[in-house]
């Protein structure tokens, strides 16, 4: 989020409220509208450095001055959160190339579930599940570290992870996990199903909190669910974060349909990206300005 | 007294159905106040039920009968047998339904209770329609209603919001299909708690309490206030029973389906007593209308 320059909180937006894909077109499309409505920073879901150009996301982000910051959620095929080493390498391999993903286009931040598949699991975690992801993601921190990146940890709702749901069991996690450069990424959305409120959950993570997806209750625009976004913004402000807050949306109308099959996205939540963003920048300097 | 009956759900005190567990569930039931009780039949192979009757008419309890659909035997599948495997599960369930002296069944009686991988079909959905006219027809020569419970997207792709719901009782077009109202899915899915009510009104024929954690009422963020003034104003006169999960009474099924991984409470019979009176003190209060 190097290119932010204001004072205050870094605003960014997710990628997937613009396009499905990170093609040259797509990259171009999302950074350049990202940039004109004034986000300070977009949220670059990971892709395989092999298989688009590099230099070209790199010269979009600098002709337009915009900051980047890489996600990504392991998968069924990828998974620390589990007791199979031939699993578990798969996921640290994944983890290991976002990271350098991250550092080739000058990100400075991973974040995401990183700690979990993003699955629907049948049963719960166990310890030796909770005990490899701890040791795998001090690993990647390490090679994080090194490139002057930080890892996030992106608690999920009861039905993408089975291991980290709420603010505290996070904040526990990472105090274990020990390492410096990680820290604790909440969602409204999920936090909007598993915690006692949104305030309750920014005490919980304390001083942790280092990066925060404003979502609506429903993914859809903000201000238009059930979300008491007032009183966040109050507790952001009483407790003193300054750390980067993105818009997080999905439309059917964008999402490749393998992607909203994940999320189980199955309505249409709105038709045109550049409205959402533009309205979502709004509504985040708003709530900004009134706390 | 309120005009609503008060229902409590059976895994609130026990994981099965087996006669010990029955017999505990009734007892317990009873002596919390309320005057029916919940089963889900995900568990029917176990529950004897003759002795069931029995035992509830013996403490002068109601009950309601619920379930979910599974992926091997779901209604809204493009393939027959699937579609006939479910078919004949609910028509099972009715009679027992009946059999226990119920005559209110609900649920996801639409789909499998589960996490999707594509959306719902044009083939699947008219199977849906299909199925429930003639469950429809049955259930009503026998006196009985169904309900179709709004669960959110991670637990359906059929209905989310009761917009869909209302959509679908059209479509299937039997006048003891009502709509189940369900406060912890509407707030994943609904914008408020109010236009969801207002726009189903008479349709309405069950409701589920639950906290957007699905623990103790009130602990979480949820706007009951708004949603027992919304059932007062269309006069809603209807079951409304409380939904409660914790990791300490565990279904051997259910509990996974439904990503039960947290402990929000150990004492069954505390929690129910508790949210007798939390709803008991909502109906009250917005029964006070002041002009």
């Amino acid at each position: 989020m190097a290119a932010n320059t204001t004072p205050g909180n870094a605003l960014g937006v997710h990628a997937g409220v613009w396009v499905g894909d990170w093609a040259d077109d797509s990259a171009r499309f999302a950074i350049e509208s990202s940039a004109a409505i004034g986000y300070d920073f977009i949220e670059i879901p990971a892709v395989d450095p092999r298989e688009i150009d590099l230099a070209h996301t790199v010269r979009l982000l600098e002709s337009s001055g915009l900051g980047a910051v890489v996600s990504l959620a392991l998968d069924a095929d990828s998974d620390i959160n589990t007791e199979d080493a031939a699993l578990s390498a798969r996921g640290e391999a994944l983890l290991n190339s976002a990271v350098d993903f991250a550092g080739a286009i000058g990100a400075d931040y991973v974040g995401g579930v990183t700690y979990s598949a993003m699955i629907k699991y049948d049963h719960p975690a166990t310890a030796a599940s909770r005990d490899n992801s701890l040791a795998v993601l001090g690993r990647v921190a390490d090679r994080a570290r090194a490139q002057s990146i930080r890892i996030g940890i992106e608690y999920v709702n009861r039905y993408e992870s089975n291991l980290l749901n709420t603010a505290a069991q996070t904040a526990r996690f990472i105090r274990e996990l020990g390492a410096d450069n990680v820290l604790l990424h909440l969602d409204t959305f999920h936090a909007n199903s598993e915690e006692l409120s949104l305030p309750a959950a920014v005490r919980d993570a304390g001083s942790l909190l280092g990066y925060i997806h404003a979502s609506e209750s429903h993914r859809g625009l903000l201000g238009t669910g059930v979300l008491d976004f007032p009183a966040l913004f109050g507790e952001l402000a009483a407790t003193g974060y300054a750390g980067p807050i993105t818009f997080e949306s999905f439309s059917s109308a964008v999402l490749p349909r393998s992607t909203s099959n994940t999320i189980g996205l199955w309505r249409e939540s709105w038709a045109d990206p550049y409205v959402a963003a533009r309205e979502a920048h709004a509504f985040l300097r708003e709530q900004l300005a009134a706390s | 007294m309120t005009a609503n009956k008060l229902g409590v759900h059976a895994l609130v005190f026990a994981g099965g159905t087996s006669p010990t567990e029955v017999d505990y569930i009734i007892d317990e039931t009873k002596k919390a106040g309320y005057d029916l009780v919940e089963f889900s039949l995900h568990d029917s192979p176990q529950l004897d039920v003759p002795a069931a009757r029995a035992s509830l008419e013996a403490a002068g309890l109601g009950v309601v009968a619920s379930r979910g659909l599974s992926f091997t035997a779901d209604v809204s599948s493009d393939d027959a047998e699937t579609v006939a495997r479910g078919a004949a599960l609910l028509h099972e369930s009715l009679a027992i339904t009946e059999g226990l002296g119920g005559t209110h069944f609900t649920g996801a009686l639409y789909s499998a209770l589960g996490k999707y991988m594509q959306p719902l079909s044009t083939a699947g959905r008219a199977n849906v329609v299909s199925v429930l006219q003639d469950l429809a027809k049955e259930a009503a020569g026998k006196g009985m209603t169904l309900g179709l419970e709004i669960c959110n997207r991670y637990e359906t792709n059929v209905i989310n919001t009761a917009a869909d719901a209302l959509r679908l009782a059209d479509d299937i077009g039997e006048d003891n299909v009502l709509i189940h109202l369900d406060s912890y899915h509407m707030n994943i899915e609904e914008d408020d708690f109010v236009r969801p009510v207002l726009l189903v009104g008479d349709r309405l024929g069950y409701v589920h309490i639950g906290e957007n954690h699905r623990g103790y009422l009130g602990s979480g963020h949820l706007d009951f206030a708004s949603f027992f003034h919304a059932l007062a104003d269309i006069s809603y006169t209807g079951p409304i029973t409380f939904e409660s999960f914790s990791s300490a009474v565990v279904s051997p099924t259910l509990s996974n389906d439904l990503s039960i991984w947290r402990n929000l409470w150990n004492d069954g019979p505390a929690l129910a007593k508790h949210a007798r009176e939390y709803m008991v003190n909502a109906i009250d209060g917005a029964s006070r209308v002041y002009r």
